[in-house]
Order: structure tokens, then C-alpha cells, then sequence
């Protein structure tokens, strides 16, 4: 299966540069080289905590930010190596939805503007009428759930789930082959968030686009996505399928973020969370050998001097650890045979 | 001394109202809530939902032109609302603690740890050295002491550093420490650990039940993350659009939520090792209404699944429901009878 997209040591280095004189002191590298393969219409979620480097990945691949190394080879053709005006025609194929949809849209704009806008700029609707430009706003609209006079508003007349539809459309408007939403949810009202999901889930399906799923919350990974991707300082540390991934981590650090996630507590029980110690190391300074080692709960010597390379485990998985899975059983609620006590499990 | 029975907090029928284009509104309509003392209690709502401002109503610090219009808020037993600002401003920081969700806009950037909490320390005169000036020097006993008790690594060094040099965590403790610096009786909370990524996000809480534990401290804790209610809260109040909708305890409201808000609400969140069917979350149709076009009738009314006619015109009353918790009780007026259809099922 050929990929749709398709990341080759891709690598982003931010200069630290002192505060008096700008002088260059060093660099931090946000993003490490990542490899990663998201198939057409396949959902990749990229988890991580913050400064794991998941958003500058997702803006790579956008190119809202220019890498320091590697290829974003997107049906097959290396984006990097693209002249601005192939870069713009290949834009088209590849949108991101922010997370603050607000940020995103001209507050002077209206709303039937804003989303014919990205058709203009594509070159996607050359010479329409009036009518038929009226008719495209109306159908776009309609397909992320709003009513045809939306068109006539100003973003602010929305609330912060109707801004995140439009930010949708808009994104959806050129007819792109993959999505990148980066915490598409986070910011929006806690009543209105499931609509949300199950619109971009729909709207996946229905049109058949790839979607990068930038998130923290690995609930919502889980109800969204195919394929998960866990992000530590910059490098993927384990990959694999959604359901697999979360129910049997290979990686100590997935399964602390696993264990971190809030559960109920029932009456007299006693509280199932445990808090990973320590806090993610700075990217500008990453410990020797495993980048994880310092928090780890199962570090052996070895893992202090040599940084474990992202290989294959089993068929479909890939995790960058020299003892895989041997944090699974104490710090994961999962039973051997991967299911979960569904009394342990509703993390809300 | 109080006597047991008087709650440390007891805020009754809290009315918060702002100045709007045509009329007033009010923002939060007939709060009531108490915390007893070594108890730690979630105020859980939307963006909106009044629950910040029924916090700085207990402080006296609604942002004019806001007002608060109605009600009591009795700290002991004692009034709160009819004090001077002075007296108020002893009431604060003294016996009432505060933390907020963002530590770099509470912390001054260019003063040291122990500058800023030796101030809070001296600044309130802590219970043991009532109506004396406390020394620098113990003031400095006491920092250390704090911070030691906060779990910050190397204490005595980051004594001597400024905001910027610490992590986020230990900024979360950091402020803490200032919040608890003259020995308060009462936390509140606001939003604590929603900047924080969920490992950091653990830490702080298991802190938050240390501190309870440790100290007998009462806390009254403000988010929108159900999770983080359902971990660490021993009572929860349930707001939505400046109303109390759903008091319960924690284990009640995640068990058997009464309110259709409440209800509909943890439907909809993803439970990890649940998954809905893809694209099929129970949603919850609609928008959160805006404070100045509230329903006629209940406030969740547009929204709601079991609504019938008489919900659209008439604002329900606070059902009591007993159980085991005591205080349960919901806005609704499909209650007690859709609990127990409920309970068959």
C-alpha cells in the first residue's frame, strides 16, 4: 500500500540565541526526525504532552513552518524540493484546522466570504455567477451542519462550536486529501464537543480524506482515530494501530500516559490514577540515551547510555524502547488479554 | 471558635448580575453551595457557566460592572458580603487561599520565590503569630517549610529564583505556596490544572488530597473537566448557564447523574476502552445560550432530550433527592419521577 503521505526524517531546530546580542548559543530541535506514513482516508492521531513537538510536526506538513531536514513526500512528490508556484497548486491537497477557529477567520470577513475565499485563491471556481457562487457557500455550509443565512454573518455572531464548523468548511472547501487538526476540540465549550468529533469523523468518511488528529486526549484519539503516534521530545517513541496501541502499550511513557488519564473513583475505592514523577526533560538539553530514561519506572543501565532506534514489533507496530512492553503490566490497568475492567476504564 | 455544626463556607442563593444593553441580567441565579472543613468540593461547568464568578463573589472580587445582588456568604457563620474592603482584604489570603489556572500572571516576574511568599507570609500574620510582626527570619523558616511540603525539588535553592527558572509544574507549586503562605482554613481552586499536560495535571491533584490530608484544608475546586472532578472531588456541583443544576456526590453524579444536563453531558464524553462507534459520540444538540438570552423557562430546555411543554415556561425548583450523600439534589422538573424510571431500566 502506498502511502499519501509519507515524512522522512523530518526534523525542525529552533536556534537558542542569548537575550543580549542575539547571539546564537545553541539549538533546541523541537522535532527529531520523524518517520511516519499516513495512507488515503486512514485518521494518524499524533499524541504527545506539550513540547513534545507534535504542532510544529503538523505545521511542517502544512508548511506553515519550513523543516531543518528530511522529506514530507506527499503522493510521492517531495513538498521541500517544490518551487513556490507548485507549492501553491499542491496546497490545495493538504489543510489544517486550528484549534481556535476564531484566530483563524478575518473578523471583517463574512462567513459566505471566508469560505469562497480559499476556491478563489485555488483557482477552483473561475468565472462563477452570483448564484452559483451563492449556491457553493450554501452547500459547504450545509455539509458541516450551519443553515444557509450564516453566510450574511460576521464570525463573532458564532459561537465557538459554529466557529469550529466553519473552520472546517473552509478547510474543506479546495477538496484536500488530507486534514491536519490540531487540537481541533480542546478550546471549545464541553457541551458541544462531541459534535464536533462526530462531524470531522463523518466528514472523513464521506469525503475519504486523510486526517493527522493532533491531540492530548487519548479518549478522544481512541474514538477517532486508526492509527496512533506517541510523540516524546520530538521523536515517535511508539506507533501503531488505535485500539492495540491504547489497550497494550509497548512503550513505558505510553503506558504512563495511560495511567495518568482520570479516572472515576467509586465509592471506597482507592484512587487508580498514578502520577508519572517528573516532569518531560528540555528539548534544548535531552538526557543521554533514552530520551525517557530519567522518568521511566522500569530503567535498566543500559538505557542510560544507548537511545533505543524506533524498530518494528510485531506486524503493524513500531516502538523505540530497549524493554517494550515490560512496564505494561505494572503500570497499565489492561488485563492480559487486553481488555479493560470497564469499571477502571471510565475516564471521563 | 465555630461550633461543628456551621459549615466553613455556606454561600446561599448567590444572584450576580452585570448591567446589559437593554436590561440587566443575571449571570448566576440562586447558588447555594457549602464546604466543610477538610472537604474538597468540585464547581463543574462550561465556559459561561457562572462558576469563576460565583468564586470571586465568595472573595468579593466580581469584576465591575458586575454586582453581586442576592444572597449570603457566610465564612464561619459569618457574612462575608457586609464587610469593609479592609476587612475583606484580611478575609483574603488570611483564611481564603486562591490559585488560578495561569501561575506566570500571579507570579511577579522579577522577584524571587522567597520575596513573593515571605511577603504573603508577613503580609497576613499567620494564625500562630496573631497580631504580631513575624521576623524575616522565620518568615524565611516558613518559605522553606511551604515549599518542602509542596514537594519542590532543591528547595532552598529555588528560595533564590525567579518565576521564569522554574517549570510549569513548579510554577502550579510555586503559587501554591503563596496561596497557602498564612495558613488559610479555605482553597479555592480556580481551574488549577488546566494548563498542565495530564501527568503534570496527576501531580497536582494527588498535591491538592496531600494537602487536605495533611492539613485539614477545605477546598473548593473550579474546573470544566469532569475528570478532574471524578478524581479527586468528594461533592460536586453541577452549573450550567449560572445555575447549580445537579448537587451530588462524586460517586452519585458519575453513577447515576440525575440532571438530563449532567446526564447528557457524560454521554458524550469518549471513555478511554469505550469507544462509541465512529462518528456516533452521544452528542448534545445546541449551543450553550448566552447569559443574555436565557430560556423563558429551564435553562437547558432547547437542549434536552426528556423536555416536556411545561419546561419551556416555567424555571424548575430544586428537587432534594436524599441518598446516601446527604445534599443531592437537581434543577429539574422531570424529576424525582425520570431517576427512578431511570433506576428500572
Amino acid at each position: 500500500m502506498s502511502a499519501l503521505l509519507e515524512l522522512r526524517g523530518l526534523a525542525k531546530e529552533f536556534p537558542i540565541r542569548s537575550p543580549f546580542l542575539r547571539r546564537r548559543l545553541g539549538t533546541v530541535a523541537a522535532v527529531a526526525g520523524v518517520d511516519l506514513d499516513i495512507a488515503a482516508g486512514e485518521t494518524v492521531a499524533l499524541v504527545g504532552e506539550s513540547g513534545s513537538g507534535k504542532s510544529t510536526l503538523g505545521r511542517m506538513i502544512v508548511r506553515l513552518i519550513e523543516p531543518t531536514r528530511g522529506e514530507i513526500r506527499f503522493r510521492g512528490e517531495d513538498l521541500l524540493q517544490l518551487g513556490a508556484r507548485d507549492l501553491r497548486r499542491a496546497r490545495r491537497h493538504f489543510q489544517v484546522v486550528f484549534q481556535d477557529p476564531y484566530g483563524a477567520l478575518n473578523p471583517r470577513m463574512r462567513i459566505g466570504e471566508a469560505l469562497f475565499e480559499p476556491l478563489l485563491v485555488h483557482g477552483l471556481a473561475p468565472g462563477a455567477s452570483r448564484a452559483e457562487r451563492a449556491e457553493r457557500v450554501r452547500a459547504m455550509l450545509a455539509e458541516v451542519g450551519l443553515p444557509a443565512e450564516a453566510a450574511g454573518r460576521y464570525p463573532h455572531e458564532f459561537s465557538g462550536g459554529q466557529r469550529q464548523r466553519i473552520g472546517i468548511a473552509r478547510a474543506l472547501a479546495p477538496g484536500p486529501d488530507l486534514l491536519v487538526a490540531d487540537e481541533p476540540v480542546s478550546a471549545l465549550d464541553l457541551s458541544v464537543r462531541a459534535q464536533i468529533v462526530n462531524l470531522l469523523a463523518n466528514l472523513q468518511r464521506s469525503r475519504g480524506i486523510a486526517m493527522l488528529f493532533i491531540a492530548h486526549d487519548l479518549a478522544l484519539v481512541e474514538q477517532i482515530a486508526d492509527r496512533v503516534a506517541v510523540l516524546y521530545l520530538g521523536r515517535i517513541v511508539e506507533e501503531g494501530p488505535a485500539a492495540e496501541l491504547l489497550a497494550r502499550p509497548l512503550h513505558p511513557y505510553t503506558t504512563s500516559l495511560i495511567a495518568a488519564v482520570p479516572r472515576v473513583r467509586g465509592a471506597g475505592e482507592a484512587k487508580l490514577r498514578r502520577a508519572p514523577s517528573g516532569e518531560p526533560p528540555s528539548a534544548s538539553a535531552p538526557p543521554p540515551g533514552c530520551p525517557f530514561h530519567p522518568r521511566c519506572p522500569v530503567v535498566r543501565e543500559r538505557c542510560r547510555g544507548e537511545r533505543p532506534q524506533l524498530v518494528a514489533a510485531g506486524a503493524a507496530r513500531r516502538v523505540a524502547c530497549h524493554y517494550p512492553g515490560v512496564a505494561g503490566a505494572a503500570g497499565s490497568f489492561a488485563a492480559p488479554d487486553g481488555t479493560f475492567p470497564p469499571d477502571r476504564r471510565r475516564n471521563l | 471558635m465555630s461550633t461543628p455544626s456551621v459549615p466553613l463556607l455556606e454561600v446561599s442563593g448567590l444572584e450576580i448580575r452585570f448591567p446589559g444593553g437593554d436590561r440587566p441580567f443575571e449571570v448566576v441565579r440562586g447558588a447555594s453551595l457549602t464546604v466543610d472543613r477538610g472537604e474538597i468540593v468540585g464547581l463543574v461547568g462550561e465556559s459561561g457557566s457562572g462558576k469563576s464568578l460565583t468564586a470571586l463573589a465568595i472573595l468579593g472580587l466580581v469584576p465591575p460592572p458586575g454586582r453581586v445582588v442576592g444572597g449570603r456568604i457566610l465564612l464561619d457563620g459569618r457574612d462575608l458580603r457586609g464587610l469593609s474592603e479592609r476587612a475583606l482584604r484580611s478575609v483574603r489570603g488570611a483564611r481564603i487561599g486562591l490559585v488560578f489556572q495561569e501561575p506566570m500572571a500571579a507570579l511577579n516576574p522579577v522577584l524571587t520565590l522567597e520575596t513573593q511568599i515571605c511577603e504573603a507570609i508577613r503580609a497576613h500574620r499567620p494564625p500562630g503569630g496573631a497580631g504580631v510582626r513575624v521576623s524575616a527570619r522565620a518568615a524565611r523558616a516558613r518559605a522553606l517549610e511551604l515549599l518542602e511540603l509542596l514537594a519542590i525539588p532543591d528547595p532552598l535553592r529555588r528560595l533564590g529564583e525567579y518565576p521564569h527558572q522554574l517549570s510549569g509544574g513548579q510554577r502550579q507549586r510555586a503559587m501554591l505556596a503563596i496561596a497557602l503562605a498564612a495558613g488559610p482554613e479555605l482553597l479555592i481552586a480556580d481551574e488549577p490544572t488546566t494548563a498542565l499536560d495530564v501527568t503534570l495535571q496527576a501531580q497536582v491533584l494527588e498535591l491538592l488530597e496531600r494537602l487536605r490530608r495533611e492539613l485539614g484544608l477545605a477546598i473548593l475546586l473550579i474546573t470544566h473537566d469532569l475528570a478532574v472532578v471524578a478524581e479527586s472531588c468528594d461533592r460536586v456541583l453541577v452549573m450550567y448557564a449560572g445555575e447549580i443544576v445537579e448537587a451530588a456526590t462524586a460517586g452519585q453524579l458519575f453513577a447515576q447523574p440525575a440532571h438530563p444536563y449532567a446526564r447528557a453531558l457524560l454521554a458524550s464524553i469518549p471513555v478511554l476502552g469505550h469507544p462509541a462507534p465512529r462518528g456516533e459520540l452521544p452528542a448534545i444538540p445546541g449551543q450553550v445560550p448566552p447569559a443574555d438570552r436565557l430560556p423563558s423557562g429551564c435553562v437547558f430546555e432547547p437542549r434536552c432530550d426528556v423536555r416536556i411543554d411545561r419546561c419551556r415556561g416555567e424555571r424548575p425548583a430544586w428537587v432534594e433527592l436524599g441518598g446516601a450523600g446527604g445534599e443531592r439534589g437537581a434543577r429539574c422538573l422531570r424529576l424525582p419521577g425520570l431517576l427512578e424510571s431511570q433506576g428500572r431500566r
